[in-house]
């Protein structure tokens, strides 16, 4: 590669950078706005925030073009090849997680007229800011290139999950009281499911991290220990 | 033979001839071209001292080499001073309030300062403010200006402004530069005024238009029943008038500059009197209150004006007790503090509560803005870093419903409620958090915040305790 193709190579390899932090702030917004909007019980607030999830597929898609041109064009190789698969991994990751965002955001109008007790709000806002916590460290772990930020949020999520299972019980202690009907408490159950769901798309996003930076998957170890299987089975 | 050795003789001196010969050409010619550069080098550098236009002719290669060392020093003596030049640019640029960011033609970032890096550095939501910035110096550099607002939900809520200019000198394009303003605090300043007059306009309203109402039924109203009912209403619409009128007297009353009568007033004492003022209210709320503990910290003396510490104290017991289900404890309690703002309680740190801290002054002019401190002497840091109890905190803590994690600060607004339809049902005039909060700030102190929904609040009012306080208490 002539110097002049490299550092375009590398002005696109930024450029997506650059453009999957902006898409994991859309994501940590997305979170936020939608509690909000579930807290409000705002209708009309959260057909917009379905609305903006257009906006993350459009970036997406415009992402993963990117990162094929690079492929095609430039055919990198060890850590820019890495980098670019990690990238291509990242987008799904992340547009998922913009996904369940919209998920929550269809659930304020089938939550309509529920009363919500003080302490499921606050259990919600609650995981509302570990999603949020788990979604931004995940993306600084990946522009920062730091893997031993990226190792600690497997641990980090244990307190979104623990959350959630508080949560879940709270949702049907409340339904038991009377407080909420089955049909709320039910939606109320799978929105919780959707904020938990993001921290482990978050998890995914820093087990990649940890691939790009060290070339290890946490996955590996399992792989590794199936294909011992098999060999045994062979002999 | 002989005249071989001569011919060859001869040969070497013509050699020799040439050769001295040539070099003293190449020195001339290196001379000039020496002379050359030092010229262009010194072109468009005022700095640089100049020989005089007649004297360069007859520069050699050794007196151009001594300019070139002249010139050479003259130069790392201005790259130095250009070096400062930029230091101080961009210490100053560090110092505003807005981020900057510069990028040259291509596009690449060649300048911006510590608020610019802090903001489009983010990953949170706040990486969306760094796209934008992104985006924009890219349309910048293409030649069209550009601006546009980022709001975030947060909490806490931020509106970011962000404006991109193209760089030109001459129509020659040289690159585009970002601007990037909070603006959250004007915006929240706008939106406590909007709320301010309506929230006022509708709580004065409601009630007198209920009253006329009312009166006009029972002028064509015979049956006496019905006319009973109908004076009780009115009676106690005209209730709800009268508190709203009490607190906004008392309010201005706080407001007021110098309507302080500070005196020395010991705290337990204070807060068993409160405690004994709300004892009926906490009775029928099936709620307990918890007096502290008199033989903890009784020594605590606080320089205070006594009434208004008591309205704050009450105001705040009202609404814990108001907030709470039956069954549950409100806690008063007061301890020296060293300054810190750590949940008050382990089932609120454990609860990641929200805090909001409202300080004693706030510059922002709002019709909320606390008057200033007129009160006695400001907290001294330096007795603070020694470690000593430099401040005094009250804390009435509840297990209540909490408040949402983005209204802790709203809730300090005169007439903001966080759920209008049970703040009517417990009949509170929506100014209790108003007063708190210019009572404190009349006393140089602060109010602090630890919330959770469904699991309690926490108010501290810290005030900055008086020199003799903190030695009392530890030897008590």
């Amino acid at each position: 590669m002539t110097e002049e193709v490299r550092t375009e190579f590398h002005q696109l390899m930024d450029e997506v950078r650059a453009d999957l932090v902006q898409m994991g702030g859309m994501v940590a917004e997305g979170i936020s706005a939608v509690t909000a909007a579930l807290l409000a019980g705002d209708i009309g607030g959260a057909d917009q925030i379905i609305a903006a999830d257009d906006e993350l597929d459009l970036l997406s898609i415009e992402t993963e073009e990117k990162c094929v041109r690079l492929l095609a064009l430039q055919q990198p190789v060890a850590v820019d090849l890495r980098t670019i698969l990690t990238d291509l991994r990242m987008i799904s990751e992340i547009e998922r997680s913009g996904d369940l965002v919209t998920n929550i955001a269809k659930a304020v109008a089938r939550l309509h007229g529920a009363e919500l007790e003080p302490r499921v709000r606050g259990l919600i806002d609650r995981m509302r800011q570990q999603a949020v916590k788990l979604t931004a460290m995940a993306m600084d772990a990946y522009a920062e290139r730091d893997a031993g930020l990226a190792s600690v949020l497997n641990d980090m999520d244990d307190v979104l999950d623990d959350l959630h299972n508080e949560y879940i019980v709270s949702v049907f202690a409340s339904h038991e009281l009377g407080k909420i009907g089955i049909q709320h408490a039910v939606q109320l159950a799978v929105v919780g499911r959707f904020y938990e769901r993001i921290g482990d798309h978050a998890v995914n996003v820093a087990e990649r991290v940890e691939f790009l930076v060290t070339g290890e998957l946490p996955e590996h170890l399992g792989a590794n220990r199936a294909r011992a299987r098999r060999e045994q089975d062979e002999m | 033979m002989i005249a071989a050795l001569v011919a060859v003789a001869s040969a070497s001196v013509l050699a020799l001839v040439i050769v001295v010969l040539t070099a003293v050409r190449a020195r001339r010619s290196a001379a000039e071209r020496l002379g050359r550069v030092v010229h262009r080098f010194v072109a468009h550098d005022d700095e640089q001292p100049r020989p005089a236009e007649a004297a360069l002719e007859g520069y050699g290669l050794d007196d151009w080499l001594a300019y070139l060392e002249s010139v050479a020093t003259t130069a790392a003596m201005t790259a130095s001073l250009v070096e400062r030049d930029r230091a101080r640019w961009q210490l100053a640029m560090d110092e505003l309030a807005i981020g900057v960011v510069l990028v040259d033609e291509d596009g690449a970032v060649c300048a911006s300062n510590a608020l610019a890096d802090e903001m489009t550095s983010a990953r949170d939501a706040m990486a969306l403010v760094g796209a934008a910035v992104r985006e924009l110096l890219e349309q910048a550099g293409a030649g069209h200006a550009r601006s546009r607002t980022v709001r975030l939900t947060g909490p806490p809520p931020r509106v970011i402004e962000i404006g991109a200019h193209p760089v030109a000198s001459d129509s020659h394009a040289l690159g585009a530069v970002a601007v990037i303003a909070d603006r959250t605090e004007g915006a929240r300043v706008d939106e406590v005024r909007r709320d301010f007059v309506a929230n006022l306009s509708h709580e004065l309203r409601t009630p007198v238009g209920a009253i006329s109402l009312l009166s006009e039924t029972l002028e064509h109203e015979d049956d006496p029943a019905v006319r009973g009912r109908l004076v009780d209403r009115i009676g106690a619409e005209a209730e709800r008038v009268r508190l709203i009128i009490d607190d906004l007297l008392e309010l201005s009353r706080v407001e007021l500059e110098g309507s302080m009568r500070p005196e020395a007033v010991p705290v337990v004492p204070l807060l068993s009197e409160v405690a004994h003022q709300y004892s009926e209210h906490a009775r029928t709320h099936e709620v307990s209150l918890v007096r502290p503990d008199p033989s903890n910290g009784s020594a605590i003396v606080l320089h205070a004006d006594r009434g208004q510490l008591l309205r704050a104290v009450g105001n705040l017991v009202d609404n814990a007790i108001k907030y709470s289900d039956p069954g549950a404890e409100v806690r008063l309690d007061v301890l020296p503090s060293s300054g810190n703002d750590r949940p008050p309680t382990d089932v609120l740190a454990e609860a990641d509560a929200a805090v909001a801290r409202i300080g004693p002054a706030d510059p922002s002019g709002s019709p909320d803005s606390p008057a200033q401190p007129g009160g006695p002497e400001l907290f001294d840091p330096e007795r603070s870093e020694a470690g000593e109890p430099a401040w005094v905190d009250i804390v009435v803590a509840d297990e209540g419903i909490g408040i949402p994690a983005d209204e802790t600060e709203r809730v300090f607004e005169r007439f903001y409620r966080v759920d209008p339809a049970r703040a009517r049902a417990t009949g509170g005039t929506g100014l209790g958090l108003s007063i708190v909060r210019h009572v404190v700030a009349n006393h140089g102190g602060e109010v602090m915040l630890h919330t959770r929904e469904g699991v309690g609040t926490t108010f501290t009012l810290r005030f900055p305790a008086p020199p003799e306080t903190g030695t009392l208490d530890r030897h008590s």
